[in-house]
């Protein structure tokens, strides 16, 4: 090696410090012909797989190091503030890993400092860097040194002693006029300690024209304008990556004193010989009884789970298809992560949470008969022959969906299991986009937050360009600020901003995952994190255990649970009777609401289209209202073939097996994959590089180097240029969201499951639906509609009979056999027989009241147990033995939850008015001890008070009293009471127009409950207006909508005029015009869901 | 029967909001509580509502109902300016007008004499609102014999109206909707649930209870509704500061006699501000001179150390101040003005522990510096941070001795030292940060001196001798010169540097460079190149 070597590198994961990317500085590294640089990012490792990649690619050699924060009081809590926070100066020391032992050092030194500070912070100090000397090159440096300490002398023989010939002084230079002193000071050090000295410039960026993007990093991290930021800025721009030649030219002076200082740092470079390539990951072992091996543990788990599954005499043809996969897991040495998936699963069976695992690993016959997955691949036919890929050589794939309220429980079992040094979770970074990077960047400039609030709006949450939305607010690019704004948003794209936290990704490790990779803090307590995100944990080709929260299986456990507690069924998901046609008939129908991953609007307009009839077109369904089959234009290619309008034909014989089973027409992300690998002949490697450029083309354009390269093979392999075109298409739009089969198939099953609790079990289905919510795509408002549509009866909330959560009551018209209750219109119930049970609103629903509010009224209700019912109770008594605060008390005033005690809403919500006041004074003694006024300052006597007469709600204002207290109204829908006004304006209900014929003109008032723009829509706004009688579907095109947009956005009952388009069973208005309509009285309103 | 006036400038922050910004007038407009997308919205205007936009909204929220609202803050204290600025407009047309600080933008007037002036009281409702559309604000008023009749009504219409009967207001004071009383927002809304939506339906409720329920403030309105508060309007503007003119039996040049009919003037004027409790804070003095009513001559203001209303003491002040004034001519006239403050309660200064005659004495002194060389001629450095060296500290007037710290007082220091002492202090412009430099008082150098002293040396710091280490550790004593010049022909014997340093890039500044020179003499320049020209040019020197 020749020239010299850049030790002192931070990139953009020194967190708001760094201005450029690993790539970017080992790219510059290259052209700058350094043989090697050194990337030391501020207290962490974040950066160095991506640099590892592309510094392999470049042939630049890559050294390991971290700037640590030292700070001689850390580990001592008394130096720390409330927040845990080092209240003695830190220092820094540079460290480089010269082999495998050294890395492992440095990653515990700085998980050791990372996981006793808060997050976002980390300081050691010198004892324990010393202690972790071995196989670590130090330099320190400047300011803050060992030197300056009280013990100075000791500290430095410390680090002497520790790292002997491996200790150098650092000498920067940045041409600032100060740093003379220091340097003099730094020369008498070496001089006196006899330290060999290095030459070495703290990098920043890797041009010196990212200095104004580091100004505005700098402006960022301290929370202030460029104005403001004063000395906290660099002065000047000598923090780029300078090459030989210019650190000769920087250092000349001094190299005439000393000759060696730039060639120590090539002397450090050849020291350090580590590699992230050496690592050697391997998955834990599990404790396994009789000393058996892993593969043979699986083995006979799989074989008793097989029994369990298909009886004693398990079908041979699934003990082919278990034999076959154990095989291959074993070969591959995968038994360890199947046996971890049992051993968490059978966790969740045992605490009764209700689990599913799903992936391409996941929908295997061993995972199947391990309970791993409820899909049954022998059943379903779902048979995945490659399930983990032996050519790809990629670690399988399995994410275990966990019902949400109880994942933390899970995730703490994994803690506790492999212990905190041999699991931790996967990092998220958090990246720049343009809307966040406007923000940012443009309050450090000085502009208004409400100014840069506008022009965010206008830009999309992927992609899109700063400078039309600029224009388009009004802000003139001329002016300097905004120009440079829209510079630096630019340059910002995708730099990290901070460490969160992966969903539910694990990373696993026989050896202490904090000798391959440091680990800190998250914010969520009781959670650690690993430096490493995703993307790097895939590329070290390191086992993820991804744990995820999924509502709708929260909401499956209640169901099951309510069927056993009140109808005595044990119910799982593996027993669901399965293929029932009366489930798909009301898919068919969409009837679908509160139905998991089939009940948004798209789903809704497709299932009539397609009306699924078994399980597999349950997957179809999930996959095809996706962007990916959207922008590929494979919906009507596949919806033609299927009905038989149009032939099933292949590009190319070789495509058949690849897509016979979606009739010719790649649906899936998996096919898209073969595809590139059959037609295109991609290898196994191109393909996995293809299909992580597709997750991440938003990001960098990557998937734009595939284009030439797919359609120049798939030519050459004689297939039509059309079809070629269509198939990279196809992969752009998965590249916005593509839907993996084996995730489809998983989510296929939870979906038939809800459908089939919702068709056979309304009452139990609304229950659990309204407990597990926030969930899914509708409010408990539509929620509860729909239910009373269905003929459930819905009751409303009562302080003396609620619980906190939605509860069963017998349903007394059922069990009579009378009719169900209803509205008026609704729709008539095949299912009345099987309702039985009427739904009780739960406490929780009322707003503003807590879990603690919950209690106090329990208690209450426990101190009127012995009372004759309804004797003596006065809201008086209720709001001075619960204590519940006022806008409580109000909400269950208006709600109609203080009925039982006293009778009119009016009246409880003027008792309640002012309890906060008045509460006190009552306790003080009722006037004993306060004496009161009652001449009107002070308080009335009790009894002395005379109610106001106030007159009785109407049922316009009951309805609205539920939605403003609630959400939601048992007592009809807000157009109810206006049915007549709107009939009499010739205006029909939605049932009406479902029952018009296709192409009428069509007139019609609804609430509005859902606003959607979709990004794949090309501006068209997609909206649902909801009356009591159903849903009403509007397309709305962009001109449509630019004329009318004032009144669609700001009307939440909206009329509309238009043509009625009826295909298959699925109707749409396409609206023309928007009105605001006549109601002699305002109805009362509902949040709608807006452009999600 | 009393008549008064209620005027009422509706909204007075949004249109405050539309006259700092008038390009907003036909836009959707917000006044939001603070420059953030989680502000509130506070105050919209019509074309914001059209949209749906209503206050209580966050700002964010609201931008997804239209794109182009325009949102901005208007802190409290503009509104209190904005809301005396009226009153004294308002007072053109009432000698009584009563500013109802807890509704900025309610005005009441007393309008009993105004028949004289004006023959119908409609006319004078016209006049007053055409003057407050010419300051670009617009206002509803009531004219009646009551107060809660003239304010309901005020607040329920858009222009004006003039009840000849107490009758008729009453009748449609009780007609009125509730939101006309400035009740808290919750309050209004509980009360319309309840179905209570009109001034009468308001009233008939118990008062008691009401009292109970929501308060003494909102008992206070029931009562105010009821009629049981209407007093005579409490006129809140003041009266302006003194300003006199002293026309002069014939024409003055001497300085003595001038100051002598300044005293006897100046001294009438205190008697009256004795009786207001007002003391004065500056003096200002024109002399209109002979032959011309434009030619005049306007000395520096006084300003005493403290405020005050001492004679001998402004007298003194004037004559310090005269003794260096030539009048080109006669005076013909002498106009005063007297900035005025309300008289400070002297309570708290009883527990004031330090020795206040050496305080008020060493204020004095200044103040006769500042009486001798102008107002400017004590200053103290105040360090900035900034990178840029002449940018490290400015000067600003001292006015009077800073007291809080008498630590502060002893340590001179440099703008250079300080600044990187204190770094990462950031800004060092409050408090502690500051330092006093004895030796900044700055005589205002001749106009013969300045050719030859480049510029006072400001800034020390007693160091070592300037040796080329010196440079290096940056421990140099160093002058600084305010107008940097070419450095000597000579060539140097050594350089040190480049140093460069960015600036303000956001703002447009261009880098410079720095560095140090030794001259062959031994002289240690520091020069600065900008790289307009490529020269050097020296901006100070080491010593």
């Amino acid at each position: 090696m020749t020239g010299y070597v850049p030790l002192w590198c931070k990139s953009h994961y020194s967190f708001l410090e760094g201005a450029s990317s690993p790539e970017e500085l080992v790219a510059t590294a290259e052209a700058l012909e350094l043989p090697a640089l050194a990337l030391t990012d501020r207290d962490g490792l974040y950066g160095v797989v991506r640099a590892h990649l592309e510094a392999k690619k470049r042939g630049v050699k890559l050294i390991v190091g971290s700037q640590i924060t030292v700070n001689r009081a850390a580990a001592d809590s008394s130096s720390a503030d409330d927040k845990g926070r080092s209240t003695t100066p830190a220092n820094t020391i540079l460290l480089l890993a010269q082999n495998r032992i050294g890395y492992a050092n440095l990653c515990r030194l700085i998980s050791a400092g990372r996981l006793r500070s808060p997050k976002g912070s980390c300081a050691v100090n010198w004892e324990e860097i010393c202690a972790q000397a071995s196989g670590l090159i130090a330099l320190w440096h400047g300011e803050g040194s060992p030197e300056t300490e009280p013990r100075s002398r000791g500290a430095v023989a410390d680090l002497i002693d520790a790292f002997g010939d491996r200790l150098y002084l650092m000498l920067p230079r940045h041409r600032r006029a100060e740093e003379g002193r220091e340097e003099a000071r730094l020369l008498r050090a070496a001089s006196h300690f006899r330290l060999p000295a290095v030459a070495a410039t703290e990098v920043l960026y890797h041009d010196a024209s990212r200095k104004n993007l580091q100004d505005v990093l700098t402006c960022i991290r301290h929370n202030c304008t460029l104005d403001q930021a004063g000395r906290r800025l660099k002065p000047n721009d000598q923090h780029a990556l300078k090459s030989a030649s210019e650190m000769r030219v920087l250092y000349r002076d001094l190299l005439e004193t000393d000759p060696g200082l730039l060639q120590r740092s090539l002397e450090i470079a050849q020291r350090c010989s580590f590699s992230l390539d050496q690592i050697q990951y391997r998955y834990p072992a599990e404790d396994l009884p009789d000393g058996r091996s892993s593969a043979d543990w699986l083995r006979h788990l799989t074989f008793e789970g097989a029994k369990k599954r298909y009886g004693q005499s398990v079908p041979s043809k699934v003990r082919r298809q278990l034999e076959k996969e154990l095989a291959l897991i074993e070969e591959l040495d995968y038994c360890g992560y199947f046996l971890t998936m049992h051993r968490i699963v059978q966790f969740c069976l045992k605490q009764g949470i209700l689990c599913q695992g799903r992936g391409s690993a996941a929908n295997s016959a061993v995972c199947y008969c391990l309970g791993v997955t409820a899909v049954d691949p022998v059943r379903m036919e779902l048979l995945f022959e490659r399930f983990i890929s032996r050519e790809r050589n990629e670690p399988p794939d399995i994410d275990l969906d966990i019902e949400h309220r109880r994942r933390e429980e899970v995730i703490q079992y994994v803690y506790d299991t492999y212990g905190r040094e041999r699991a931790a979770m996967v990092a998220n970074f958090i990246r720049y986009r343009l809307r966040s990077a406007v923000r940012d960047v443009g309050k450090v400039l000085g502009i208004p937050a409400t100014t840069l609030d506008r022009v965010a709006r206008l830009l999309p949450h992927y992609g899109g360009e700063l400078r039309p939305a600029l224009e388009k607010t009004g802000l003139d690019l001329a002016n300097p600020v905004y120009r440079q704004a829209a510079e630096l948003s630019e340059q910002i794209q995708d730099f990290p901003r901070h460490l969160s936290i992966h969903p539910g990704g694990f990373l696993l490790g026989s050896e202490p995952v904090i000798t391959f990779v440091p680990v800190e803090n998250a914010t969520m307590p009781e959670r650690t994190v690993i430096q490493w995100d995703k993307r790097d944990v895939e590329d070290m080709n390191l086992f993820k255990v991804d744990l995820l929260g999924l509502g709708a299986l929260t909401q499956l456990d209640y169901c099951f649970r309510l069927l056993q507690e009140h109808r005595g069924i044990r119910l799982s998901m593996a027993e669901v009777p399965a293929e029932d046609p009366e489930v798909f008939d009301m898919i068919g129908r969409a009837d679908t609401v509160g139905v998991f991953q089939i009940e948004s609007r798209a789903q809704m307009a497709m299932l009539p289209r397609l009306k699924p009839r078994n399980y597999y077109d349950l997957v179809v369904e999930i996959s095809i209202v996706r962007p990916g089959p959207i922008v590929g234009g494979m919906v009507h290619p596949f919806l033609k073939r299927r009905k038989g309008e149009e032939p099933v034909e292949y590009a190319h014989p070789s495509l058949v097996p690849v897509l016979k089973k979606t009739l010719g027409v790649p649906l899936f992300q998996e096919q898209v994959m073969r595809l590139a690998m059959v037609a295109a002949d991609y290898s196994p490697g191109e393909a996995d590089q293809l299909r992580r450029d597709m997750a991440a083309w938003r990001i960098s354009g990557r998937i734009e180097r595939h284009r030439d390269k797919l359609i120049r093979r798939m030519l050459a392999k004689g297939i039509a240029r059309e079809f070629a075109e269509r198939v990279y298409q196809q992969i752009l739009g998965f590249g916005e969201y593509g839907f993996p089969e084996s995730h489809a198939a998983s989510f296929a099953l939870i979906a038939y499951c809800t459908a089939w609790m919702k068709c056979h079990y309304p009452a139990e289905f609304t229950c659990a639906l309204l407990n597990a919510w926030p969930m899914g795509f509708y409010a408990p408002s539509t929620i509860v509609e729909d239910a009373r549509r269905r003929g459930v009866e819905v009751r409303p909330v009562d302080v003396l009979i609620s619980d906190w959560q939605c509860t069963l009551e017998p349903c007394r018209r059922a069990t009579e056999d009378s009719a169900p209750a209803g509205p008026p219109n609704s729709m008539s119930n095949p299912n009345a027989d099987r309702l039985g049970f009427a739904v009780r609103m739960g406490l929780r629903f009322v707003k503003g009241l807590g879990e603690e509010d919950w209690h106090r009224i329990q208690s209450y209700r426990k101190q009127l147990s012995g009372k004759a019912e309804s004797t003596g109770l006065s809201v008086e008594d209720f709001v001075l033995r619960t204590g519940i605060d006022e806008g409580a008390l109000a909400a269950l005033s208006q709600c109609g939850a203080l009925s039982g005690i006293t009778g009119r809403r009016r009246d409880a919500l003027w008792e309640v008015s002012g309890a906060g006041r008045w509460r006190d004074s009552e306790r003080w003694g009722g006037g004993q001890d306060e004496p009161r006024d009652d001449r009107g300052d002070g308080f009335l006597l009790k009894g002395e008070e005379v109610m106001p007469d106030f007159s009785v709600l109407n049922q316009l204002e009951s309805i609205g009293w539920d939605y403003l207290s609630t959400g939601h109204s048992v007592h009809g829908h807000p157009l109810e009471p206006f049915r007549k006004e709107l009939i009499d304006q010739g205006l029909p209900d939605a049932q009406g127009v479902g029952r018009m014929q296709d192409g009428e003109e069509v007139s019609y008032a609804g609430m509005v409950i859902c606003r959607q723009r979709p990004m794949t829509a090309g501006g068209v706004v997609f909206m649902t207006l909801e009356d009591e009688s159903g849903f009403v579907n509007l397309v709305v095109w962009s001109t449509v909508f630019e004329k009318f947009h004032k009144i669609i956005l700001s009307s939440t009952v909206l009329g509309v005029t238009g043509k009625l388009q009826s295909q298959d069973g699925v109707v749409h208005l396409i609206v023309d015009s928007c009105w605001k309509p006549t109601l002699s009285r305002s109805p009362s309103t509902k949040d709608s869901r807006d452009f999600r | 029967m009393a008549r008064l006036a209620c005027v009422n400038v509706a909204n007075l922050p949004l249109q405050l909001l539309l006259r700092k910004h008038p390009e907003w007038r036909e836009l959707p407009a917000a006044v939001v509580s603070k420059d953030s997308p989680y502000g509130t919205i506070l105050i919209v205007n019509n074309r914001a509502k059209e949209y749906g936009i209503e206050p209580g909204m966050r700002y964010a929220g609201a931008l997804s109902l239209n794109h182009d609202l325009r949102a901005d803050t208007i802190p409290e204290e503009t509104v209190t300016e904005g809301a005396d600025f009226l009153a004294r407009e308002l007072s053109r047309y009432s000698p009584q007008v009563e500013t109802d600080r807890s509704e900025p933008g309610i005005y009441w007037l007393e309008v009993g004499g105004m028949s004289s002036l004006y023959p119908d009281l409609s006319i004078w409702c016209k006049a007053v609102r055409r003057c407050l559309a010419e300051t670009g604000f617009t206002a509803a008023i009531a004219a009646g014999s009551t107060r809660f009749g003239c304010y309901a009504a005020a607040k329920s219409i858009e222009d004006q109206v003039i009840f000849p009967h107490p009758r008729s207001e009453r009748a449609r004071a009780l007609a009125a909707g509730i939101s006309v009383l400035k009740l808290p927002a919750e309050v209004t809304e509980r009360l319309e649930m309840l179905g209570v939506r009109s001034v009468a339906s308001f009233l008939d409720l118990p008062p008691g209870a009401v009292g109970k329920r929501f308060g003494p403030e909102v008992k206070r309105l029931h009562r105010f509704a009821a009629g049981e508060l209407d007093i005579p309007v409490q006129p809140t503007v003041r009266q302006a500061d003194p300003q006199w003119t002293i026309k002069l039996p014939y024409a003055e040049l001497s300085g003595d006699r001038l100051l002598d009919t300044m005293r006897r003037s100046l001294d009438e004027v205190i008697g009256s501000l004795r009786k207001s409790h007002r003391l004065i804070r500056e003096l200002r003095i024109r002399f209109v001179l002979e032959g011309t009513s434009k030619d005049s001559v306007l000395i520096e203001p006084i300003q005493p150390s403290s405020p005050s209303i001492d004679i001998d003491l402004l007298t003194d002040l004037i004559a310090l101040r005269m003794e260096n004034l030539r009048l080109p001519c006669a005076a013909a006239a002498i106009r005063m003005a007297a900035v005025t403050v309300a008289e400070r309660s002297i309570q708290s200064e009883l527990f004031s522990v330090a020795s206040k005659e050496s305080r008020q004495e060493a204020d004095k002194v200044l103040a006769r510096l500042r009486g001798i060389f102008g107002n400017s001629c004590v200053q103290r450095a105040v360090l900035e941070d900034e990178h840029i060296p002449e940018r490290s500290y400015s000067w600003e007037d001292l006015n009077r001795m800073p007291w809080e710290s008498e630590q502060d007082l002893g340590a001179p220091t440099s703008a250079g030292s300080a600044a990187s002492e204190g770094a990462a202090a950031g800004d060092r412009r409050g408090g502690r940060g500051r330092r006093v430099v004895r030796q900044a008082v700055r005589q205002e150098v001749q106009q013969e001196a300045r050719q030859e002293a480049r510029q006072a040396v400001q800034v020390r710091q007693a160091v070592r001798q300037p040796t080329r280490q010196a440079v290096q550790v940056r421990q140099a004593v160093r002058r600084i010169f305010s107008d940097p010049c070419l450095p000597p022909k000579q060539g140097f014997a050594q350089r040190w540097g480049p140093y460069p340093i960015s600036g303000r890039w956001w703002r447009g500044e261009q880098p410079k460079d720095y560095c140090y020179a030794e001259t062959r003499t031994g002289e240690i320049l520091w020069l600065c190149s900008d790289g307009s020209d490529g020269r050097w040019r020296q901006i100070g020197v080491v010593e």
